[in-house]
């Protein structure tokens, strides 16, 4: 199927966008004799599904490289006043950086589901406020209105407090809370750095920010500074970068499988996508800056490196197997920072491809996790051990995306972790030297936890357990099979990221 | 003189006198107590309607029908009482929260209230008084809405007369309204006898030329307007003259603890933005300072106390006292005289109507299942009634200020307001105080959510009135943020 890309208002991107909420409403429209037969499981299969096959569509007419003189590439953009008095505008498109993001959504929401299917607590509900959720990360990535942005990224708030909420682990409602007000402090810090933009430029429009007069730049260094700190701090939270990040494996140990799945997988990405988007974008000065004291990005590359080594040696030292995930996201989700910290394609390549191979992988391993915890009602991993004797599938399957976590040659993380590798060498040599060493780390707590989980003497309470069945096959196969296609051919989706990379190393005036 | 522009009230204060006899009215038509307190209250929110109905039929005809028939004069009674823009839709907005306190108390009143007759023309009443404060141009006409409003609603927190609890906060409420009133009289009592006019207009061109006045006139006005602040301040229970708010909105029954935080509140701003106008120059500056700081002590007043309730009727009185606060922001472009900017009050407090409408509707039938309004009385209450739960939840999302909600744009417009005027710390104040206002607005949903029942019987359906207002709420709520616009429109206002 064609779609022209270039057609302003062709509402495609729309269709997209909205579907879920749709499939959403359909959800609250069936009856409760429904629950018996699965029907709302079926249906919100139904619409990931359908939306997923959309964004593919999608990604097919996306013409990657345009005009190279130009800083923007925004394709299938749909543009409504929606608050002339203000100057905001429903607009929306997708680019090289936002891509991506699209299709990991519809990719892990369709896992997510499947994930689900044993879900029998108020399904309609449950997968109503998951479609909600993905209309909201739909709106987050595609957005290039300040305001718009805005109210998708809050809009993800509530359906999350929700689902963490009632279908939660034993202390749901801590970590539930926790997220919530975490996440809202840190937007009231967006909030009001857009609002400064919007007084300060009088437009909330990205690409008349990033063309005109780039939020803060008739301002002092000082000002932009700060503005671009404030900006940070709230996308740092939801990276999750340390010291922000103590909500993350809170909301992991005790949000159900699939929602750790979609919070890991696709929720993350959400802070470094700001951060690439509106940090770059519309602060291109300060991060640029070179010959200042605040060169920042030294401090973001201090970070992150922080992020990974930190996050690496505490999951490391845990006892509970959601936990060491959780821990290994802070570590991976510092790779992007290192990345952004590089200041060139190379390094933006790679924290872009890292953000969408972070997301299949880490995807993966939560399914595990569930996996495990479905059969043995349990994820202390003291009390595991020797599980592939009973479930050798599993067992295999969990030996591959162990390779893939800790970034073997093949695996798509590889690629992206060498390119993040290879782009901060430049900028950072002596943090990029000591980030490296996170791998071993890394390699240590992956190959470590399978073993204790799946090799080693079988606890006699665990004989008898099931193999996988179909639905987690299948889920598991296709996101492998995305894993080692873009491992092999990084082409795949680097095509679709360079150009962005290119784009934004014109805005901040680096020549690539 | 032209009577015609009085028809609203009019048509408020007739059905205030049918109503109060409706008990008597409808004896012969209707035996059973219960069915004959829903027909009074059908009788009533026709009755408002019909008010409305003329207010909006001056503004869509912009007059022409009035002009045709009666004078072209927009001011009657010398000039005392005015209909400009600002007036129709202050009244526009008090009478419609009406109709919605109304519709969403049906069930209440014939079920508590021993005499819905009196109960239902007292609303009217205090709705009269209200739309005389929008409308008021001078002050002893402003004084006398107050008055007519605060004695009403004296009369109305101790509706329940068995309940000690009700006649204990009526008695607070009487005592404290009482001293307030006097305030301001006394307060506009020394702006006269500094001026010797008592009309807003050349109150304000007289004030403005006493402030360079010498030493024991300008003391004079000071305390004058400090008197006069303070009076009114109590009516939207603005820290730190609040008080009295907790124990009024948990001990009075709960529809006349929804009319008191929603248009009680509404006629409340009116007030102050009508009293506000009289401020000019050296004044003027200095009472923007006033409402700066009042504001920031409002907000975080109403905030912080908040999060420790546990009752939900007394968590709703400081939400409200903070929500004053906030509104407050928003009076500043008003005193610089920016009715642009001025445009974002009236925004939020249409806003502020459907998010309050749902919540009390739902408080209302909650605690009548529950017979408490304890928030742990409303463990699981999700699972009972599905609806009521959702709407209560959106606007309490929307009264957080989160989108997708109209709570989300008018907070959005006020802080603009704010900025523009010069004082982005006070967004910034604002913003702040709205995340610490999820946390407790955020405990009441976990509680109907995240706890079980004790029990596990499904509720009957609310009734149709209680429905409607449900859906009048999230659909207004939507509408608001979803496109703002139309109604930005008619909340800009030209004076």
């Amino acid at each position: 199927m064609a779609v022209d890309s270039s057609v302003l208002n062709s509402l495609f991107l729309t269709l997209i966008v909205f579907f879920p909420i749709l499939g959403g409403l359909v959800q609250l429209a069936l009856p409760s004799s429904s629950v018996a037969k699965k029907i709302p499981h079926k249906v919100a299969l139904g619409t990931t599904f359908i939306t997923f096959i959309m964004s593919l569509i999608l990604a097919m007419n996306f013409k990657p490289s345009t005009d190279p003189s130009s800083v923007f590439n925004f394709q299938f953009v749909d543009k409504f006043s929606w608050i002339p008095v203000l100057n905001s505008n429903y607009h929306i498109a997708v680019d090289g950086l936002s891509l991506p993001m699209v299709l990991l959504t519809s990719l892990i929401m369709i896992v997510a589901v499947l994930a689900s299917w044993k879900i029998e607590k108020m399904p309609r509900m449950y997968f109503f406020l998951m479609m909600i959720m993905q209309t909201a990360v739909y709106g987050v990535f595609t957005s290039l209105d300040l305001l718009l942005f805005f109210v998708m990224w809050e809009l993800e708030l509530i359906p999350m407090y929700f689902l963490i909420g009632i279908w939660g682990g034993a202390r749901r409602e801590y970590a539930a809370m926790k997220f919530v007000l975490y996440t809202a402090f840190a937007s009231a810090f967006m909030l009001i750095v857009f609002l400064g933009i919007y007084f300060n430029t009088g437009t909330f429009d990205y690409v008349q920010l990033v063309q005109g007069s780039k939020a803060f730049a008739n301002l002092g260094m000082g000002i932009q500074v700060l503005a671009f700190v404030s900006l940070m701090i709230c996308f740092a939270v939801k990276l999750p970068m340390v010291p922000f990040h103590t909500w993350l494996p809170d909301a992991h140990v005790e949000a159900p499988t699939a929602l750790s799945i979609v919070l890991a997988g696709v929720l993350l990405k959400m802070g470094s996508y700001g951060m690439i988007r509106f940090g770059f974008g519309l602060f291109p000065d300060v991060m640029s800056a070179k010959n200042t004291i605040l060169d920042l990005s030294f401090w973001l590359a201090c970070l992150g490196t922080i992020n990974i080594i930190y996050g690496a040696f505490l999951a490391l030292a845990q006892t509970d197997m959601k936990r060491v995930i959780a821990y290994s996201s802070v570590s991976h989700m510092g790779f992007v920072l290192l990345g952004m910290a590089g200041m060139n394609a190379n390094g933006l390549n790679g924290a872009i491809l890292q953000m969408f191979t972070h997301g299949t992988i880490t995807a993966m391993m939560f399914l595990f996790v569930g996996v495990v915890y479905d059969r043995t009602h349990t994820r202390e991993i003291a009390k595991l051990g020797g599980l592939a004797q009973q479930m050798p599938i599993a067992g295999a399957f969990f030996v591959a995306i162990s390779m893939a976590g800790v970034a073997v040659p093949g695996m798509n993380s590889f690629v992206s972790e060498f390119l993040v590798f290879a782009g901060s060498f430049q900028n950072h040599p002596y943090l990029c030297a000591l980030a490296a060493f996170s791998v071993v780390i890394g390699a240590g707590y992956t190959l470590w936890l399978n073993e204790r989980v799946f090799f080693g003497p079988l606890p006699s309470a665990w004989r008898g357990l099931p193999d996988i069945n179909k639905i987690e096959t299948f889920s598991v196969v296709l996101l492998m099979t995305i894993v080692i296609a873009t491992g092999l051919y990084p082409a795949l989706l680097l095509d679709i990221i360079n150009p962005a990379t290119k784009q934004i190393m014109m805005i901040m005036g680096i020549p690539a | 003189m032209s009577f015609a522009i009085f028809a609203p009230e009019l048509i408020i204060l007739i059905t205030a006198c049918i109503v109060l006899f409706g008990e008597w009215f409808f004896k012969p038509v209707d035996r059973v107590k219960e069915k004959r307190g829903r027909n009074i209250g059908f009788v009533t929110i026709i009755g408002m309607f019909l008010s409305l109905g003329t207010l909006l039929g001056f503004k869509s005809t912009n007059f022409m029908l009035m002009e045709s028939f009666f004078s072209s004069d927009k001011a009657s009674f010398y000039h005392s009482f005015v209909l400009d823009d600002f007036a129709l839709y202050f009244k526009a907005i008090i009478v419609f929260s009406s109709i919605l306190t109304v519709l969403i108390s049906f069930k209440y009143i014939s079920e508590k209230i021993r005499n819905s007759g009196e109960f239902y023309s007292l609303i009217c009443m205090a709705t009269l008084g209200g739309m005389v404060i929008s409308s008021a141009n001078e002050m002893i006409t402003f004084f006398l809405g107050i008055e007519l409003l605060s004695i009403s609603s004296y009369i109305l927190s101790c509706m329940n007369k068995e309940d000690k609890k009700s006649s204990e906060a009526a008695m607070k409420y009487f005592v404290v309204g009482g001293l307030s009133s006097a305030l301001t009289l006394y307060g506009f009592s020394l702006m006269f006898g500094l001026t010797g006019v008592i009309d807003f207009p050349s109150l304000a061109s007289a004030l403005g030329k006493l402030s360079q006045a010498p030493q024991p006139v300008s003391v004079i006005l000071i305390i004058a307007t400090v008197m006069s602040f303070a009076g009114l301040g109590y009516k939207i229970a603005a820290a730190p003259f609040h008080m009295w708010a907790p124990d009024v909105y948990e001990g009075a029954p709960t529809p006349v603890t929804a009319f008191l935080s929603i248009t009680s509140k509404i006629a409340g701003f009116a007030a102050f933005s009508r009293f506000l106008q009289i401020f000019t120059n050296d004044l003027a500056n200095q009472m923007i300072i006033l409402i700066a700081i009042v504001s920031v002590i409002t907000m975080c007043a109403g905030n912080f106390l908040a999060l420790v309730q546990k009752d939900v009727k007394r968590m709703f009185a400081f939400s409200s006292i903070a929500h004053a606060g906030y509104i407050l922001i928003g009076l500043i472009p008003l005193i610089k005289g920016n009715y642009d900017d001025f445009s974002s009050v009236l925004f939020y407090l249409t806003g502020y109507i459907f998010m309050n409408i749902g919540a009390f509707g739902a408080i209302m039938y909650f605690s009548k299942h529950t017979g408490s309004t304890e928030i742990e009385s409303f463990a699981g209450v999700a699972k009972k009634s599905p609806f009521i739960a959702f709407v209560f939840s959106c606007c309490l999302v929307s009264l957080a200020g989160l989108p997708p909600f109209g709570g989300f744009t008018g907070k959005f417009y006020l802080f603009v307001s704010a900025v523009n005027s010069g004082y982005a710390w006070l967004a910034f104040v604002g913003a702040l105080n709205s995340v610490v206002s999820l946390y407790y607005y955020v405990k009441i949903m976990k509680a109907m959510y995240l706890k079980d029942p004790e029990e596990s019987i499904k509720w009957e359906l609310p009734n149709a009135a209680l429905t409607m207002a449900a859906i009048i709420s999230i659909v207004g709520m939507l509408a608001l943020f979803i496109m703002p616009y139309p109604f930005l429109q008619m909340a800009k206002i030209g004076f």
